[in-house]
């Protein structure tokens, strides 16, 4: 019996896993900029992007994908991975290795943010985006959509 | 003629006051339990035809039409008046003020039942989205709004409706969707969109006077060199919202027709970059590379490539040391022409430009004969573009031969009209046949006629739906997003102050900030395309933010007629609605 509960507990969640994996994730990237464009150097997926703001040859990049093409943007050289653009993961403690890597990014480049493990990710990822562009309010200011089949028509602010 | 105009506009005034002014107005006078509602007198005119509200959320008091949370599904609770013919000019208004913006609020509009969710409402969706729904489609997000008290409001075309809101401290009313779609009789109403919507309302008011608002321009393209006022469906009916016509079409060269009703540019092109014999493959396979184990080759005067293993067959670096001539200029928009061909196993293959960021630039080739194929594109580097053909597969052989590489001049892309307004709609029905290979969309905020800048514009490949501000002579691209082609779909782009958002189909692609003062001011607008595919019924649309539609204060408030003057020149009719 005990067997039977857990092999339905897996069940359901390999179905969440597959169900989540078809949908479209949105995520917050910096990536060196050409004519607007991010330039990964290599030829990547992704369904569509929003340029935030520009500074210093960099773009500040909501970028809509599948989640595996994300995360394969996510480890491009020169590309810095502020986070993911949901409600959840925006409410949550930026983790140690994001806070090395965007620090570090943020003191190379001379943009004055603290980023620190104390501090949510959405509140760091609003400061940056208003030393990418001093007009944003808000992380909903901008939008780009996700997969159509996905894509529930959410937000511009 | 002046005192007669202001005699006028003091009668039109007075019309609100009349007791048959409004074919429907409900102030909420009479307070009332849940589950009384139903079947009611709307205070002072008109009927609350039906009030479906199961787990008892929706009551009156205080002036207040009053939506708890606890309903039991979307349109329960909801609120539907006596059904109203269709007229053209019927104008809906009501106030909703939102508990907050976290959950799914509620709709007012126009619906063609009396259940469920509307057909054709302005929604105050979750998370702080403003939403239009255009004939029961999916909700199409429009702005957003905040927890404070709005103005709605839903004007009724002949077909499809105009779609208003004023929001909490706004002191304009903005034109925030086109609807075109649906002909139907409506029920004026209000419905839940969600199990947790918490809302008021004080009010909603249909006036006997019908009004639609006049475009800034408007083409059909029966005629050529101005406008004929006939892209949009008042303009061909005449009457109430026609206008926009007589305005010039001004471009920096003569490459603009009009043809068989539609819109189309054949810009001239400049010397070819590609080096002489490697554009007709002489011998030899010049500076195209295969990728991995394919074969590349020179079959008699044409290049080879063969699937082995990659799905990319090979490419070309656009490059001086390469095939080119001169290196490509950053910024410069070229016309890419070859033969191409293919012995496609699936769905054929496609060929790709790399601007130097990004693949966007595309021409599917499935043609298995000699086939000329465009692909314009703008160089975003001067040594990282490249071509190459993509989507292989086993099998696959694909031909190409008679390159060509030429420069656009700018100028000739752009086609505007001259208004005097800022923030815009603009609109743009695309192209009826599938061709990637070419740019083309509108041009907004655009600084001059024949030497454009700086300007904004909102453009479509049949692939992708783009953005791209241009200042002082420097393009930035702002957003890209994937579409799916649709047959003559609309491309529109919104600009209202420093936000831009654009939409394909329908859908809001994306939204972005552009804030430079050599763009934002201006007040030119039109078209933009690097070849000969067709545009058609061009509109625009001024947004409201210069008060352009005070009118709908006259139309909703006795109290407050027509603060801003009179109403527009063309745009207002008092004739009965016949209800």
């Amino acid at each position: 019996m005990r067997n039977l509960v857990i092999a339905i507990v897996c069940f359901i969640i390999a179905i969440l896993c597959v169900v989540n994996m078809s949908f479209a994730a949105k995520a917050f990237f910096i990536i060196p900029m050409q004519g607007g464009s991010p330039n990964f150097d290599e030829i990547v997926k992704y369904q569509g992007y929003v340029l935030i703001g520009e500074t210093k040859g960099y773009g500040m990049y909501q970028i809509s994908g599948e989640q595996k093409d994300l995360d394969k943007i996510a480890t491009l050289k020169n590309v810095v991975l502020l986070g993911a653009k949901t409600d959840t993961a925006l409410k949550e403690k930026m983790s140690s290795t994001t806070v090395s890597k965007v620090d570090a990014f943020m003191k190379e480049k001379s943009i004055p943010v603290t980023v620190t493990a104390a501090r949510d990710n959405g509140d760091v990822i609003l400061d940056i985006a208003k030393k990418f562009e001093p007009l944003v309010k808000s992380l909903n200011d901008h939008y780009i959509q996700g997969l159509p089949e996905d894509e529930k028509q959410g937000g511009n602010k | 003629m002046k005192k007669l105009s202001s005699l006028l506009v003091f009668i039109f005034c007075l019309i609100p006051f009349l007791s048959d002014a409004w074919i429907l107005r409900d102030e909420f006078t009479t307070n009332r339990a849940a589950g009384a509602i139903d079947d009611t007198a709307a205070e002072p005119t008109g009927t609350r035809d039906v009030a479906t509200d199961t787990n008892s959320k929706l009551t009156i008091g205080s002036g207040l039409l009053t939506f708890a949370t606890g309903g039991a599904a979307a349109g329960d609770p909801g609120l539907w008046y006596t059904q109203l013919t269709r007229v053209a000019g019927l104008t809906l208004i009501g106030e909703i003020t939102p508990d907050g913006t976290t959950n799914a609020s509620i709709g007012i509009g126009w619906d063609a039942n009396q259940a469920g969710a509307q057909t054709n409402s302005l929604n105050l969706a979750a998370d702080g989205y403003l939403q239009a729904v255009v004939n029961g489609g999916t909700a199409i997000t429009v702005g957003s709004y905040t927890a404070a008290s709005h103005k709605l409001g839903i004007s009724l075309r002949a077909t499809g409706a105009y779609y208003w809101a004023k929001l909490g401290a706004d002191t304009s009313w903005e034109l925030y969707w086109i609807g075109a779609a649906d002909s139907g009789n409506n029920y004026p109403s209000y419905s839940a969109l969600g199990t947790s919507a918490i809302a008021t309302s004080s009010f909603i008011r249909i006036p006997n006077t019908l009004w639609l608002p006049s475009p800034l321009a408007s083409d059909g393209f029966s005629v050529s060199g101005t406008t004929d006022g006939k892209g949009h469906a008042e303009g061909v009916a005449g009457g109430i919202g026609e206008g926009g016509g007589g305005l010039a079409w001004q471009s920096g060269g003569s490459t603009w027709s009009v043809s068989e009703g539609k819109m189309k540019n054949t810009p001239t092109v400049g010397a070819t970059l590609w080096d002489t014999g490697a554009d007709t493959f002489e011998s030899g396979t010049y500076g195209w590379v295969k990728y991995r184990n394919n074969t590349v080759e020179n079959d008699n005067g044409k290049l080879k490539i063969t699937y082995v293993d990659y799905s990319n067959g090979a490419y070309n670096s656009l490059v001086e040391a390469g095939d080119l001539t001169e290196p490509l200029t950053i910024g410069q928009w070229y016309m890419f022409t070859a033969d191409m061909m293919t012995t496609p196993t699936g769905q054929g293959d496609a060929f790709y430009i790399r601007d130097g960021a990004s693949i966007v630039n595309l021409a599917g080739v499935a043609s298995n004969t000699m086939t000329p194929y465009n692909i314009s594109f703008r160089a975003l580097s001067a040594n990282g573009d490249f071509a190459y053909i993509g989507e292989m597969s086993a099998g696959d052989v694909f031909y190409i031969d008679n390159i060509s590489l030429k420069p656009l001049t700018l100028s000739e892309l752009v086609n505007t009209v001259q208004t005097s307004t800022q923030d815009v709609i603009a609109t743009i029905n695309t192209p009826t046949l599938n061709v990637t290979g070419v740019w083309e969309g509108v041009a907004l905020n655009v600084d001059s006629a024949t030497n454009p800048q700086n300007m904004v514009i909102g453009i479509t490949n049949t692939y992708r739906a783009n953005l791209t501000k241009m200042v002082n002579g420097v393009w930035t691209e702002v957003i890209s997003g994937k579409i799916k082609w649709v047959s003559n779909a609309e491309l529109r782009v919104i600009k209202d102050g420093t936000t831009y958002r654009v939409y394909y189909n329908n859908a809001l692609v994306g939204t972005a900030t552009i804030s430079d003062a050599s763009i934002i001011n201006n007040t030119r607008h039109g078209l933009f395309s690097t070849a000969s595919n067709t545009l058609d019924n061009f509109t625009l649309y001024a947004r409201g933010t210069g008060g352009e539609y005070t009118v709908l204060d006259g139309l909703m408030n006795y109290e407050v007629p027509f603060p801003g003057g009179n109403p527009p020149a063309g745009g207002l009719t008092l004739i009965n609605a016949g209800n």
